[in-house]
């Protein structure tokens, strides 16, 4: 269902904005799944209705290796900017198991292993050489049709930041558009990240 | 600001500036002279593995620096940003993606090989993986060789992690290096190299232990950086690593007979006002300045946890012959960035109270978040134990931009009128007790 509000946004992303996307989303990691789905189906419900306005916003994909999650305010002056954030990689760790951990199995413990180890998604922290970081963003960005990236990491996040030059390596080569501004503990002041997300978002329209 | 003038160096320092001479000579005709070179980390390193089989290793830390000492850093720094790193990141890494993006040429001049293993034991710092992700981008498809080192979380090392380490040293990494070296290892010339590391920690050991004697003929941190350099790094293992440790802890055991206080760039202390024990790196960019305003006070660090970063020999352990591929999972597991935050607590403790220490200083470095995560913690902690100042500095590995000299200075003149005072406190109590 999260991939199917995902896939209705990345036309309409108008009809529920990315904060309250995250919002919905984020609820789901602090009550039963069971409860959460019936959430889940009400917002698809809601959103496979037509409603609200298209604005001239640009469309992009945000990657910071959320384990950290951002502020919020972050992500409300990034759309407020002129952004429509139509994939991200928020709440990473609630994404970890890819796929259905096999239940037919005298061994559960092998089994959790086995899905962490061949169902976990792309991250800062695995070391994968073998399968290029840059290629896939811009896949990402390729299907949900984003006009750019914005990178922001928290600024104590290594991992994330040492994957930024290959990523953006692999941006330019395909011609995506990207920034990058970091975001630290208890950040609270957004205005200079609205302000470069507003740049980001007129330059891509008047000259892209 | 510090002279330019010419350090005084000791008989064992410049026989350390000979070994490093020639290990980079070494380097620059590798290739032709068709030795194997291994790219691999200090923490928790397995350079007598990497020797037995006749290959050189190459540190990029050590690299870094260097090339912070040599007044490098800065520039291949910002090189390394251009190209998209961020100003928040290990300026370790970033000095060294600098340095192989102007042409890989080392800290002596000479240019430095290519890689042919890449050999990875990072201890404590998931930063060095992703370094070497970095270097498999420069270097693609160089062979790679990963050791998973298991965080001491429980603060302890258990069965099962050292059959792990033994496993993927079995199984993953001697067989990889085997692969590169063309040949099989020679396991008992691995034990005996292993038998000279343990007779070079012994030594190691009684050097470090001699601060304990007031008034210390060492620095263990300004001094102890360059003391360490052999056992940490390219020669542990080697004849002439014990030879070295021989003069090293023959010229401190004869300072400490005649009295002695460390010697520094400048010559010889003459008073030692304060004991302290260092948590954190060195800044590397300004080593001397830095360590100017320690001995012009009359301070003396008698103990640090950074010269234990490449093993805490102190607390008893040595590599052992008999046991070689468990001593090396063991070793690595042992490394201080590899244990967890109560356990460097009560290490710090156990310094301050045998070394006799006067005060504690976390040097916090900006850009390392394995060694500054923890260090607010550490020092409220070592407060309420000890009861004596600490202090709180902050600076940079090798990142110039975040070495302030005047504020550095400022803050530990202000930290030693603090000691000088409790010590004035602490005289006119015992004399009124003794009235």
């Amino acid at each position: 269902m999260i991939e199917e509000i995902y896939d209705i946004r990345q036309q309409y992303p108008w009809r529920l904005s990315a904060v309250d996307t995250y919002y919905i989303l984020r609820a789901g990691l602090a009550m039963p799944v069971e409860d959460h789905n019936v959430i889940l189906e009400e917002v698809l419900d809601l959103i496979k209705e037509d409603h609200g306005e298209p604005m001239d916003n640009i469309r992009v994909v945000i990657t910071g290796s959320f384990c950290e999650q951002p502020p919020i305010g972050m992500l409300k002056s990034i759309e407020m900017a002129g952004c429509y954030i139509v994939d991200d990689d928020l709440m990473l760790g609630s994404r970890w198991t890819q796929g259905d951990v096999d239940e037919n199995t005298a061994d559960p413990l092998g089994a959790i292993v086995n899905a962490f180890l061949t169902k976990s998604p792309a991250s800062s922290a695995v070391y994968d050489v073998g399968n290029p970081k840059g290629a896939r963003l811009v896949k990402l960005v390729r299907r949900r049709e984003a006009d750019g990236v914005i990178f922001c990491a928290a600024s104590f996040c290594d991992p994330a930041l040492l994957d930024r030059p290959e990523l953006q390596k692999a941006c330019d080569a395909e011609g995506v558009a990207h920034i990058n501004f970091q975001f630290h503990e208890n950040t609270g002041q957004f205005k200079v990240i609205k302000e470069q997300a507003g740049t980001f978002s007129d330059s891509i329209k008047l000259w892209v | 600001m510090a002279q330019a003038i010419e350090a005084i160096k000791e008989k064992s320092m410049l026989i350390q500036k000979e070994m490093l001479a020639e290990l980079f000579t070494e380097l620059s005709t590798a290739k032709e002279k068709g030795r194997k070179v291994v790219y691999t980390f200090v923490l928790g390193n397995l350079t007598e593995l990497i020797l037995a089989m006749d290959m050189l290793p190459v540190y990029p830390e050590i690299n870094a620096l260097q090339s912070g000492m040599r007044k490098k850093s800065a520039g291949y720094i910002k090189d390394a940003e251009k190209a998209g790193f961020s100003e928040d990141v290990c300026t370790y890494v970033k000095c060294d993606i600098g340095m192989m993006l102007n042409g890989n040429i080392g800290p002596t001049g000479e240019k430095l090989p290519e890689p042919d293993l890449l050999l990875l034991s990072y201890t404590g710092c998931f930063t060095f993986m992703k370094w070497f992700e970095n270097l498999e981008r420069l270097y693609p498809g160089v062979e790679i060789a990963m050791l998973h080192t298991p965080y001491q979380e429980d603060g302890r090392i258990t069965d099962d992690q050292v059959a792990y380490m033994v496993k993927q040293l079995e199984e993953e990494v001697i067989p990889k290096i085997e692969k590169v070296a063309g040949k099989k290892l020679d396991r008992a010339r691995l034990s005996k190299m292993l038998e000279d590391s343990s007779k070079a920690e012994d030594l190691w050991v009684k050097v470090l232990e001699s601060a304990k004697n007031v008034p210390s003929p060492i620095d263990s941190y300004f001094a102890g950086v360059y003391y360490m350099g052999p056992l940490f790094t390219a020669f542990r293992g080697s004849e002439r690593a014990l030879e070295y440790y021989q003069e090293l802890h023959d010229e401190i055991m004869a300072r400490k007979e005649q009295g002695l206080l460390p010697i520094t760039p400048e010559g010889e202390m003459k008073e030692e006002r304060f004991r302290l024990v260092v948590e954190g790196p060195p800044n590397w960019t300004n080593f001397r300045e830095f360590w100017k305003i320690f001995y012009d006070m009359g301070a003396v660090i008698v103990a640090s946890t950074y010269t234990k970063v490449g093993g805490v020999y102190d607390q008893g352990f040595r590599h052992d012959p008999k046991n070689p591929i468990e001593s090396l999972g063991r070793y690595c597991m042992g490394c201080y960035t590899n244990l967890s935050l109560p356990q460097r607590v009560d290490l710090l403790e156990k310094y301050i109270k045998e070394y006799k220490a006067d005060g504690f200083l976390i040097n916090s470095i900006k850009s390392c978040n394995s060694f500054s995560a923890g260090q607010l913690l550490m020092m409220r902690e070592i407060e309420k134990r000890c009861s004596i100042p600490v202090g709180f500095i902050e600076s940079d590995l090798v990142d110039p931009r975040y070495f302030s000299y005047a504020n550095i200075k400022n803050r530990l003149e202000s930290y030693f009128q603090m000691l000088a005072q409790r010590k004035t406190i602490l005289a006119q109590e015992a004399t009124t007790e003794e009235a």
